[in-house]
């Protein structure tokens, strides 16, 4: 039975993941779990509840389903952890095959204003004009894509990414699931900037950009990091998301983890590829073919535990593939010499070079220093 | 067998594919509804009052996946008898365990008939005993007196 009073906001989940100031939740109603907030909801009515992704043990747009029957009216807002957006994005429909089942998603910890700002209720003191607020909801989100995204390739950006690997290799570390980055460059960068001009350099850094997203998983994480410097965080999803996603049924995820970093490699080889493939008119009428990556995979828990450690490791990989030549991705060995079942070499295509004869006769402008330590455990691919 | 003071058998969608189809009397099956999941099933119980009787159906594998939030509602509604269907022997969290234990979920393998737990469900309060659903073809009453339980405890 629905009460007449009408409350603001309802928090499902702990306060102090969903936030950055927990103690300044005055006049929320605060519930700890999902179960509880359906009944809550059922009961009072409220402008907006606020569910903590992570606080829904079991099927989450089952969840977030019934919460929208039990308060129809409200605002649903999501509450992520950076690596739970895939999902969040699903919820709220980002993806055209599935319904919406939320409004909107902020990644946590948010400031407790943010929930309010989302809000469609307006403050009975000082009601702001329609256009006002929408503006400033306008704001809030170039300023979260600021903070988040890379302006000129439009993806993830090196804060995000160290923020997404740390989250995601806590998270691996709990259920036990592979984690594998791949870091890579363009093969002599410079030169298309000294040859072609900056504008010409900037698209192709554009080009690259849009290649990797098409070749990777939606879930994944691309991120340029650097001027042609780029990184993919290669990830399972745990099993509530998985099953949200309509993925692979939970049995199969027996078998998911031997697929790294097998799979990775996989999808970075056809990056590779195509790219190498591509045909770039702003380069010329001899602009294809021209476009070589190198690239180096590192993997958890095999090659490093942290985040410093698979960034370190990934690297050395990338220098690796450089030094043999360029236009190829190397896995990072095992510390130990003998190879590892999973790093089989990924024969080329009949009629494919391993190694572009181009490659090999640029000079290049090595910008890292190629003194590292040898690495007999490296494969190249 | 008819069971008046019930006004609600909600039962989880997917307990017949783990146990087999739910056969009722004719009598019952208007006061059967079928939800979708828990979720759903709580948003369903919640809004009923509490002069309603309700029994509750799930595989016991759907409890475990927000069981300690699922029983808090539970303890906090004690008007709903909740039957956590068991085909295996599958161990339970123990807060499930101790639920079952005190009363709270009454447990049904698949060897007693379903609307025999429901009949059983529905003439049994939560009296906080130990009582099980396999106890049922049983005479002898297996309980043990307060009196007995400290006997047993008791040094010679």
């Amino acid at each position: 039975m629905m009460e007449n009073s009408r409350e603001k906001i309802l928090l499902i989940g702990s306060p102090q993941k969903a936030l950055m100031n927990p103690g300044s939740l005055d006049g929320a109603s605060v519930c700890e779990s999902i179960l509880g907030g359906i009944e809550q909801a059922q009961s009072v009515s409220f402008e907006t509840i606020a569910v903590v992704l992570s606080c829904i043990q079991g099927h989450p747009r089952e969840a977030i389903e019934a919460l929208r029957k039990s308060s129809p009216q409200s605002r649903i807002l999501l509450l992520a952890e950076m690596l739970e957006e895939p999902l969040a994005r699903e919820l709220t429909g980002h993806r055209s095959r599935l319904e919406a089942v939320a409004d909107d998603y902020l990644i946590c910890p948010v400031r407790t204003e943010e929930l309010v700002s989302v809000s469609p209720a307006k403050p009975a003191a000082q009601p702001l004009p329609p256009e006002r607020e929408q503006y400033y909801q306008e704001r809030i989100r170039q300023l979260e894509k600021l903070a988040t995204e890379d302006d000129l390739t439009g993806l993830k950006n090196r804060r995000y990414l160290n923020q997404f690997l740390a989250q995601v290799l806590a998270l691996a570390r709990q259920y036990q699931f592979p984690v594998t980055l791949l870091l890579f460059d363009i093969d002599n960068f410079k030169q298309y900037n000294d040859q072609f001009g900056h504008p010409v350099g900037d698209k192709v850094l554009i080009e690259a950009g849009e290649m990797i997203r098409r070749c990777c998983r939606s879930h994944d994480v691309v991120a340029r990091i650097g001027g042609d410097e780029f990184a993919v965080v290669f990830w399972d999803l745990p099993e509530k998301q998985r099953a949200a996603a309509g993925a692979a049924p939970v049995e199969e995820r027996q078998h998911y983890p031997a697929r790294h970093p097998r799979e990775p490699l996989f999808m970075a080889e056809r990056f590779r590829k195509e790219i190498s493939a591509s045909r770039l008119t702003m380069l010329g009428p001899e602009g294809q073919g021209q476009l070589t990556i190198s690239g180096g995979l590192a993997s958890f828990p095999d090659d490093g535990k942290t985040s410093d450690e698979l960034l370190k490791r990934a690297d050395e990989a990338l220098l690796e593939a450089k030094r043999q030549g360029k236009n190829q991705i190397v896995i990072i060995g095992s510390k130990t010499n003998a190879p590892r079942p999973s790093e089989e070499s990924v024969t080329p295509e009949p009629g494919e070079p391993h190694q572009s004869a181009d490659s090999k006769k640029q000079t290049g402008h090595p910008k890292r220093s190629e003194s590292s330590r040898h690495s007999p455990g490296r494969k190249k691919l | 067998m008819d069971i008046p003071a019930v006004s609600k058998i909600l039962i989880l969608d997917g307990a017949e594919r783990v146990f087999g189809p739910l056969s009722f009397p004719a009598e019952w099956e208007e006061r059967r509804e079928v939800c979708a999941n828990l979720y759903e099933a709580v948003r369903i119980l919640s809004a009923l009052s509490e002069e309603e009787f309700v029994i509750f159906v799930a595989p016991s594998r759907e409890l475990t996946k927000e069981h300690v939030s699922f029983l808090s509602f539970l303890k906090r509604r004690p008007f709903i008898r909740c039957i956590a269907l068991q085909p295996d022997s599958s161990v339970l969290p123990a807060e499930l365990q101790q639920a079952i234990w005190e009363g709270v979920v009454l447990p049904c393998p698949k060897s007693v008939p379903l609307k025999e737990a429901v009949r059983w469900a529905a003439e049994s309060g939560r009296n906080n005993t130990p009582e099980k659903i396999q106890n049922l073809s049983e005479t002898d009453d297996i309980r043990i007196s307060p009196e007995e339980l400290e006997a047993l405890f008791r040094p010679e």
